[in-house]
């Protein structure tokens, strides 16, 4: 079978919701919002926008970013839904079946029947659909799938879909479930699960976790970077691991740290730098520095300056160059020579993965000089792929 | 294009104990994709009366399968009596996990610039999204997950906090107006490989993973040591990354010298995060 699948699609996707933020598009077609919080007591509204204009500032923003509305279907409406044709009618199916689930109790003998579905896809839907109903039935529903056994796209959404729920029971069933799984893939996802949950209720877990010899690094590392993605636990927790024995714990931490909000840990991991040997890691550790709001480009330099991997240079440079980006100043001294680094990487690396991080470096600064750097990448380079690359990112710099 | 003949090795012939492990490349099966989001794409449309314009650039950690992005946007026009001006800069670092035919995206999107909104003079809207558990089904043409919203918008010298709860979203996946060059068609292969072998049968070489897109353009090239033994007839290779820091991207391929054919469900992939057994 050939799965072929344009994965820009996914990142314009994210854009367009991104675009969002300011106005909800609610036209069937283009984008649909089903608020949980306002799901189980709002009326069924119809398909007309939730913008507001109003004549104080605070007033516009308030009603900008509301999102009421709840398509709530009719079970009616999901059975003749489908009947499909199409993929589109597939699509409306599955979303229906998922918003079926907001009704509550009364939706589960519905969405249960349909987990004898042949169709994967709909079981699934199904699944997320019962999650929805916030019951204590379908908690117990959702653990007997969250197992080793079961189709592993079924465990794992069952997986997540738990990893959801608001009632603070959930918590526990996870971590039942973590200890009988052996299955790698399952075990990730019901970290990740857990990981999205308050930190208040998973605190224990996760300080046991990460101390626990039996579990296997790569899952304590995998931990880490979700707990950063999610923002749930302190950043301490990550800083602190950065003190771990265990290299793959310290990248987890990193990791972490690359994808925190509002993090300023910068001496912690210029510190824990000079322990790494492992040029992964170093590089990991770049990234995440570059994301701290207290990163000082001169100590960036500085270990830049010390790096004998091409590879961590490379990073270094992309992390002084995304500090630089953040609050450009005339004068910076370093900045030609930046330039002029990142250029010939993009111009001679062996790797075209190399050369993208080096466009992505370029992009970064976002001066004049960067962007003539990146036009004469496009003019030039040896790969039309990277040229095609430079010419949008130049463009794009205008 | 993705391969179209069941015959994955290339120039495999005359291997014997002592010599040399006459295989220069193998191509990836198509039942082992490994995709890759990397890629650049310039958007332009109109949505709902806003113009939107973005830039966009994204990158793929080979070993993670993390992906940090960055770009530019503009969008402008009206809505519903809503005139908005605004652009700047987004980025975003995401992960996306496969999960047997399932592919699921997490991560976060920041959004910041300034403009205007309904005559209101933006000095600055900055905004963070996390997108959560999207599972994105391009058999459908939609992906559906959850999103948050947190922010501050600075209006009138004065600083309004955002926030959206988690909120459930279904979405189209976009499909025209696109100009770019992203696509992933899952493809990689071992290229360049040298091997030899010893008279025990053990063998000891090296090669190059390669990702590749649609067209066959390289996303990485990853040096790689490779191990192995020849017995019975059966080679089995394991192929990992040079230096500790690739050495999650490994390949086993387990094959019969008689057919040159792969033994079912005896290899495997692993790079960017994700691992397919063949």
């Amino acid at each position: 079978m050939t799965f072929r699948f344009r994965h820009y699609l996914l990142f314009a996707g994210f854009f367009v919701l991104a675009t969002g933020g300011l106005v909800w598009f609610r036209q069937r077609g283009d984008l649909q919002v089903v608020s949980k919080e306002t799901a189980e007591n709002a009326p069924l509204k119809s398909e007309n926008s939730v913008i507001h204009h109003d004549t104080t500032p605070e007033k516009a923003w308030s009603a900008a970013l509301q999102s009421d509305s709840v398509p709530r279907p009719t079970w009616k409406k999901v059975q003749e839904a489908r009947f499909y044709t199409t993929p589109r009618g597939k699509a409306n199916y599955l979303e229906l079946l998922e918003g079926y689930g907001f009704r509550g109790s009364e939706a589960v003998p519905y969405l249960r029947a349909i987990l004898n579905d042949p169709d994967q896809e709909i079981r699934r839907a199904a699944l997320r659909g019962l999650g929805r109903t916030e019951t204590a039935e379908v908690e117990l529903i959702l653990t007997t799938y969250a197992k080793d056994g079961v189709a592993i796209e079924e465990s794992t959404e069952a997986a997540l879909v738990l990893g959801q729920m608001g009632s603070p029971a959930v918590t526990g069933k996870l971590q039942e479930l973590l200890r009988q799984a052996q299955e790698p893939v399952l075990r990730e996802h019901l970290v990740d699960g857990l990981a999205g949950r308050p930190w208040g209720q998973t605190q224990t877990f996760f300080l046991g976790h990460l101390r626990n010899p039996y579990v296997s690094v790569e899952e304590k590392q995998n931990a880490l970077a979700m707990l950063g993605m999610r923002d749930t636990a302190p950043a301490e927790i990550l800083t602190q691991a950065l003190g771990s024995e265990r290299e793959e714990i310290r990248a987890g931490a990193y990791q972490g740290l690359a994808w925190r909000n509002e993090t300023a840990a910068s001496e912690k991991i210029r510190i824990s730098l000079l322990r790494e040997k492992d040029a992964g890691v170093r590089s990991l550790g770049y990234e995440a520095w570059g994301n701290q709001t207290d990163a000082s480009r001169d100590e960036i330099l500085g270990e830049y300056r010390k790096e004998a991997s091409p590879e961590v240079r490379l990073r270094a440079l992309g992390a002084w160059a995304r500090v630089y980006g953040r609050s450009p100043t005339a004068g910076e001294t370093f900045l030609p020579e930046a330039i002029s680094s990142l250029e010939n990487v993009a111009m001679t690396d062996r790797d075209p993965g190399e050369r993208k991080e080096a466009l992505l470096g370029l992009k970064a600064v976002g001066s004049k000089e960067s962007k003539d750097a990146l036009e004469r990448i496009a003019a030039n380079n040896s790969s039309a792929r990277i040229r095609n690359i430079a010419k949008s990112m130049a463009t794009s710099a205008q | 294009m993705k391969k179209l003949i069941p015959l994955f090795l290339l120039c495999v012939a005359s291997t014997c104990l002592g010599g040399t492990l006459d295989i220069s490349e193998f191509n990836g099966p198509d039942n082992a994709p490994i995709y890759v989001i990397d890629g650049d794409i310039d958007y332009n449309d109109t949505l709902n009366g806003l113009s939107v314009s973005l830039g966009w650039s994204s990158n793929m950690n080979e070993a993670t399968g993390t992906l940090t992005g960055s770009g530019d946007f503009t969008i402008n026009g009206s809505v519903n009596s809503l005139a908005i001006d605004w652009e700047g800069t987004i980025g975003a670092n995401m992960n996306v996990k496969v999960a047997g035919s399932v592919v699921r995206a997490n991560g976060k999107m920041t959004m910041s610039g300034s403009g205007t909104i309904s005559g209101y003079t933006l000095d600055r809207l900055a905004l963070l999204y996390t997108f959560t558990n999207f599972d994105v089904n391009p058999a459908t043409g939609q992906m559906a997950g959850y999103v948050s919203l947190k922010g501050t918008a600075k209006l009138l010298g004065r600083t309004l906090p955002l926030s959206l709860p988690k909120t459930y979203l279904a979405m189209d996946l976009p499909d025209e107006d696109m100009n770019g060059q992203w696509d992933s068609a899952g493809d990689w292969k071992i290229s360049d490989i040298v091997a030899s072998v010893d008279g025990k049968g053990k063998v000891v070489g090296a090669g190059n993973f390669t990702s590749l897109d649609e067209n066959g353009n390289p996303y990485d090239s990853i040096e790689q040591k490779i191990s192995g033994t020849v017995k019975n007839g059966v080679v089995s290779l394991t192929a990992t990354g040079k230096l500790k820091s690739t050495s999650k991207i490994k390949e086993i391929l387990t094959y019969r010298l008689s057919d040159d054919q792969t033994v079912a469900k005896k290899s495997s992939v692993s790079a960017y995060g994700q691992s397919r057994k063949f």
